[in-house]
């Protein structure tokens, strides 16, 4: 799977936002924001072909957690992802 | 990880970062779409319901439109009801007595279009009759306070 390239992400202080300036149109009605661990994986995921396992490698190689955890919040940030539509179809 | 802040009750970042974005895209000359907050545009502008905006780059301001700006260092949407001693009056129209007064250079934006949440109506707010019902509708605040001062009593 692979993240939508037309979405950017925004930091703007402390807080990390996805927006869609692709269009003449932004839509602000509706935000995703991201806490800085997603937001550093949004990054890292950025134009590129991933999966779960992709998700729970960066974890575990960047953040103090075990192989458990990293897969239960690799499956959580995925679910969002998809559920909101920031996945390529 | 990720928050929705779709509802209200959720929004997680701050007005102030919020509307940076905002004026930053209305900047790169984009229209944006906001989530209206409150019950201060009511009946005409729900909670919930979103608008359209677009850059005010000055010019001609036409009476009873509705406007993002900024007054004493908070956002407002608000409908531009006149002209005071050369300040630009907006009103809410759920309002009964609270004014802003601003100048032209706090205006950020014009709102074209209403989205109600409720239907899938797409509302002009500039054509004139949405403009002249918004100002009518300003216009009887004596009468609308007596009402609610009625209502009260009852």
């Amino acid at each position: 799977m692979k993240l939508r390239s037309d979405l950017v992400l925004r930091t703007i202080g402390s807080d990390h936002l996805i927006v869609d300036p692709s269009q003449d149109m932004v839509d602000l009605s509706t935000v995703y924001t991201l806490n800085s661990t997603a937001a550093w994986l949004w990054e890292q995921l950025k134009g590129t072909e991933f999966e779960l396992n992709t998700i729970v490698g960066l974890l575990c190689d960047n953040y103090e957690v075990d192989q458990e955890q990293a897969q239960s919040d690799a499956k959580v940030l995925l679910g969002d992802f998809e559920k909101q539509g920031l996945l390529e179809k | 990880m990720t928050e929705h802040s779709e509802d209200n009750k959720t929004r997680i970042i701050s007005n102030d970062l919020y509307f940076t974005e905002v004026q930053r895209m209305l900047d790169e000359g984009k229209e944006v779409r906001i989530r209206i907050k409150g019950g201060s545009m009511r009946p005409f502008i729900e909670d919930g319901d979103s608008v359209l905006l677009q850059a005010y780059r000055g010019g001609t301001l036409q009476l009873g439109s509705n406007l993002l700006a900024k007054h004493q260092g908070k956002y407002v949407f608000h409908r531009y009801v006149g002209k005071k001693n050369g300040q630009i009056v907006l009103a809410g129209d759920g309002n009964l007595v609270l004014r802003e007064y601003i100048d032209t250079t706090d205006i950020i934006a014009v709102a074209s279009v209403h989205y109600p949440q409720q239907s899938a109506e797409e509302i002009n707010l500039n054509d004139r009759w949405a403009r002249l019902r918004g100002l009518v509708w300003y216009r009887i605040r004596l009468l609308r306070r007596i009402v609610a001062k009625l209502k009260r009593m009852v």
